[in-house]
């Protein structure tokens, strides 16, 4: 996926692929996991994740004043699919789920309105079970039929910016929204049942043994009818979360107060520990940078905008150099080989191309160490499994002598190889580095130049893609169940084919002999029921797959953030890629 | 007189007119993607498909000019089935990028750029005109070097660099002021002090810009206006030097300020792009900045069309001030 400039979208695309047969998946225990007597509904024994509130750290209060760089596209849950919406949007709605990040530990999915779950054999049907003494802003209670008709609000042409999940697994084809008259004749999208407040039944059109994180994000936000206000839900959503807005003027500033009715008990992952947020939308990445540096307001901080390339030479200052806090994402950035091209399935070309890229010329483009870390894999480092590939740790400005190697070994004669590459900023300065490299081991690579809104087009489109292309993967959930599929998978759609987002065409019938890589992905999701199995297997399927150099993993994005001396529990979420807004606290005598 | 207001507003529809179906012609025949833009990753075709229905992209560029025309004049309705609202007129359609509708993005916007613009404009005049004025009367001596010499440093400072200074000195390191940003800029909603507060340093890197061209044209039209034979014959009569200067010379050489005036203005209120970024003010040149990155056609319609209209209207008040300054000039 193309890391814009701006908000780096929330991971999407990652459509689960049609499994033949469920598997066991979601975090339950393994010995009760089948039902003996075959009824066949009700598999994997209830799991809630660990529900349990952490006791919220000491301090409570204050305010925070949050430097927004970007404006908030969308803050209806419904619609709401870019990663500063969706980590600001916990602060003022609850999901059916949510991830528990620990610092050093894999992260967890955990219930956030739901107490429990589960699914049947064949990950088709999960039922959630919702908590009790959930609240809106105004006291009253957060009902099932609420959580139905906010999914199928999703469903609307008119809200068509948020995931897509929803429309995408739930079975009531041809459902278009609660705005279409009638509302199905009352019945919305008849895939999801509410039986009664507490209880809420999806059923799905393929298997998803994941369904449980898919539960996570913004789209299985509950929003009760009365209160929809529909395309202007934007300005002023009802609040499910710990807070709710008491003022917001769009583009420019918002204020957020205690929602007095959310309970902590309920609540596994959020603190709450400031009483008020102040938001400042729209300022300046330069001001920001120079507000927090200068720490002229203790309180402040900001989650959209790391520290810009230019103030990195001022963060070893004393009293500043306390205040800083790096963080990783989960994305990472590769160079794609593409194997339609038949001079790209000469596999001693790729594996000279593998040890021919300077990767620190890369980085250096791309504003540095501080912006990137050398991965040796697509898979990031905080998911479960996760192993560095051997021969993939190459030194950092490429082998250019096992690179010369490779392409005497190989059928390459003197052809210009072409390369995607954006057409302004750094991404072109990253691709001309490459390019530059791969010349001086006497590879000819020329750039095909494209605008943003039509790189993804162009080089998924298979007539007009480039040999070589440059591209960049977040998972949508932090599982390798998103990451080696879309990567290296196939299109459900087009059995056979590549997936959209396979880039190299890996494994693809039209390039060449099929191997059995993408059956053994359907068996990891069908047959291994454990998370830290699943994952071992699918880094030695990654390991596989990597053996035959159909890309050269480059980078993960790293970036720094500062934050105000009064502000605590400051924790980079490495699955938004950001600050964790829900951590944050202020410490009241470091304010004053 | 009136037959000549009449004739220039009449004008003003048409090339708003032409503005508009130019603007809209460019963008639909430029080679762009909004909806591409608007998806986001994990698009496909058949959601880029349904993003250009939702958007009226897919219908011909005459039925989409014509749609965004109609709603100017009578109001158009988005939306479908019990989700419809109605964008009432003059609609300006609604934003590809956050769906809100144009004119309120632009009523948002445009207090603030006409706070910076006719903020600054004063500040520049008066000290322009005054640095001017003094160092025709002190021609050639130490206030006249001075001043324009101290206009000229003005005029060579970009804004992102006074700007920053200014911001990094006055509201962060010394905190004289509070930080720049939109929360206290709206005159009657946040308060005087709170406005003021907002818009000095924006006024001042303006200021700063202009001040230097207004003093050299006041400067030179002042002296060589004083040297006319209608000053010695004022000063004869025994008026005040006060009354000579002010009354007789500076009058005089007014018309070609009051040119230029307009002309600065008319284009500082269509969008004082890079002041509202250095700033963080959410004017209308940062939003036409954000519409053209985002490709959202409705917003950068909008904002071509109010500032066109602010440029032709400027102009058409600094014909009229002509008539009033200049008694010789005619209307016709």
């Amino acid at each position: 996926m193309a890391l814009t400039k701006r908000s780096a979208r929330l991971a999407a695309g990652g459509l689960s692929l049609a499994l033949t047969v469920a598997a066991c998946g979601g975090g339950g225990t393994t010995d009760d996991a089948v039902d003996p007597l075959n009824t066949g509904d009700t598999t994997a024994p209830p799991t809630g994740g660990d529900t349990t509130p952490p006791p919220p750290p000491e301090p409570k209060g204050g305010t925070v004043e949050l430097l927004v760089g970007s404006e908030f596209e969308h803050l209806d849950p419904q619609r709401n699919f870019v990663t500063n919406s969706g980590n600001f949007g916990r602060l003022i709605y609850r999901t059916l789920t949510i991830y528990k990040e620990v610092p050093g530990q894999p992260i967890e999915v955990v219930g956030d309105l739901a107490e429990e779950w589960k699914s049947n054999k064949a990950f088709t049907e999960w039922t959630f079970t919702l908590k009790d003494g959930l609240k809106y802003e105004d006291g009253s209670d957060i009902t099932s039929a609420d959580l139905k008709y906010g999914i199928e609000r999703s469903f609307s042409p008119d809200l068509s910016e948020g995931a897509p999940y929803a429309r995408d697994f739930l079975d009531c084809p041809g459902y278009k929204g609660p705005y279409v008259q009638g509302n199905n004749g009352g019945k919305g999208c008849e895939a999801i049942t509410t039986p009664d407040d507490k209880t809420i039944v999806f059923k799905l059109n393929q298997p998803v043994s994941e369904f449980d994180f898919t539960a996570s994000l913004p789209t299985f936000s509950p929003v009760p009818e009365a209160k929809d206000t529909k395309t202007e839900y934007d300005q002023r959503p009802f609040s499910s979360g710990p807070y709710k807005i008491q003022s917001y003027n769009r583009g420019q500033s918002m204020v957020l107060v205690r929602n007095e009715h959310w309970d902590q008990a309920t609540d596994p992952v959020r603190t709450a520990l400031p009483d008020k947020w102040n938001l400042s939308i729209g300022i300046n990445p330069t001001t920001i940078d120079q507000r927090l540096l200068a720490d002229s307001d203790p309180t402040a901080m900001s989650a959209d905008t790391a520290v810009q390339a230019q103030s990195l030479g001022r963060l070893e200052q004393p009293g500043i150099a306390e205040r800083v806090v790096p963080g990783t994402s989960q994305c990472i950035r590769y160079l794609s080989f593409n194997f339609l091209k038949p001079i790209m399935q000469d596999k001693a070309l790729r594996q000279a191309i593998v040890y021919g890229v300077n990767r620190e010329d890369y980085l250096t483009a791309r504003g540095g160490p501080q912006f990137g870390d050398y991965v040796s894999s697509v898979i990031p480092e905080s998911l479960q499994g996760f192993a560095p590939l051997p021969e993939y740790e190459i030194p950092p400005t490429g082998d250019p002598d096992k690179a010369k190697q490779f392409l005497a070994q190989s059928n390459y004669d003197g052809e210009t190889l072409t390369m995607a590459s954006l057409n302004e900023g750094q991404a072109l300065a990253a691709s001309e580095a490459m390019q530059e490299s791969l010349g001086a081991i006497g590879i000819e690579v020329q750039l095909k130049q494209l605008a943003e809104d039509a790189y993804y087009t162009t080089v998924q489109d298979d007539k007009a893609a480039p040999d070589l292309i440059p591209a960049g993967w977040c998972p949508d959930w932090p599982s390798s169940s998103t990451v080696i599929p879309p990567v290296f998978g196939e299109d459900t759609s087009n059995p056979g084919q590549a997936s959209v987002f396979n880039l190299s065409r890996y494994n693809d019938k039209r390039a060449g002999p099929q191997n059995n890589t993408w059956e053994r992905m359907d068996e990891i999701r069908r047959t291994i029921p454990d998370p830290e199995e699943a994952g071992q297997a699918w880094q030695d399927l990654n390991a596989e797959i990597m053996a035959d150099a159909p890309l050269l993993p480059l980078i993960s994005d790293k970036f720094i953030y500062v934050h105000g001396s009064a502000i605590t529990n400051f924790e980079i979420s490495s699955n938004f890629g950001e600050p964790d807004l829900i951590k944050i606290g202020v410490d009241p005598e470091a304010a004053a | 007189m009136y037959q000549f207001i009449i004739r220039r507003l009449l004008a003003l529809v048409v090339l708003l007119l032409v503005t508009s179906f130019l603007t809209f012609g460019l963008f639909i025949l430029t080679p762009s993607n909004p909806a591409a833009l608007a998806c986001g990753k994990g698009c496909t075709d058949k959601r880029i498909e349904q993003i250009n229905h939702t958007l009226g992209l897919d219908d011909p560029f005459l039925v989409q000019y014509g749609e965004y025309m109609k709603g100017l004049v009578v109001g158009r309705d988005f939306g479908s089935g019990t989700a419809t609202i109605n964008c009432p007129a003059p609609c300006f359609g609604r934003s590809f990028q956050n769906g809100e509708f144009v004119y309120d993005v632009i009523k948002r916007a445009m207090p603030i750029t006409f706070s910076i613009a006719i903020g600054a404009a004063v500040l520049w005049l008066v000290v322009g005109v005054t640095i001017g004025v003094v160092s025709a009367l002190y021609k050639g001596r130490f206030a006249d070097k001075t001043g324009i010499g101290l206009s000229l440093i003005g005029v060579s400072l970009p804004i992102p660099f006074t700007g920053l200074v200014l911001i990094y000195l006055v509201a962060i390191k010394y905190a004289w002021l509070p930080p720049p940003d939109s929360t206290g800029a709206s005159l009657f909603k946040d308060g005087f002090t709170p406005w003021w507060q907002t818009f000095i340093l924006p006024w001042i890197a303006l200021a700063l810009l202009y001040s230097a061209l207004y003093a050299r044209l006041t400067r030179a039209n002042m002296i060589e206006t004083m040297g006319e034979d209608f000053i010695r014959t004022a000063r004869a009569k025994g008026l005040p030097e006060r009354t000579v200067i002010a009354k007789h010379g500076l009058r005089a050489g007014l018309t070609p300020l009051v040119t230029i005036f307009g002309l600065d203005l008319g284009g500082l209120l269509g969008g004082t792009v890079l002041t509202e970024a250095v700033f963080s003010l959410q004017g209308l040149g940062f939003t036409a900045v954000r519409a053209v990155l985002g490709q959202d056609l409705p917003m950068i319609l909008g904002v071509t069309l109010f500032a066109a209209f602010f440029i032709i209207f400027a102009n058409l008040v600094v014909d009229l001030l002509y008539a009033f300054i200049d008694p010789r000039v005619r209307l016709d």
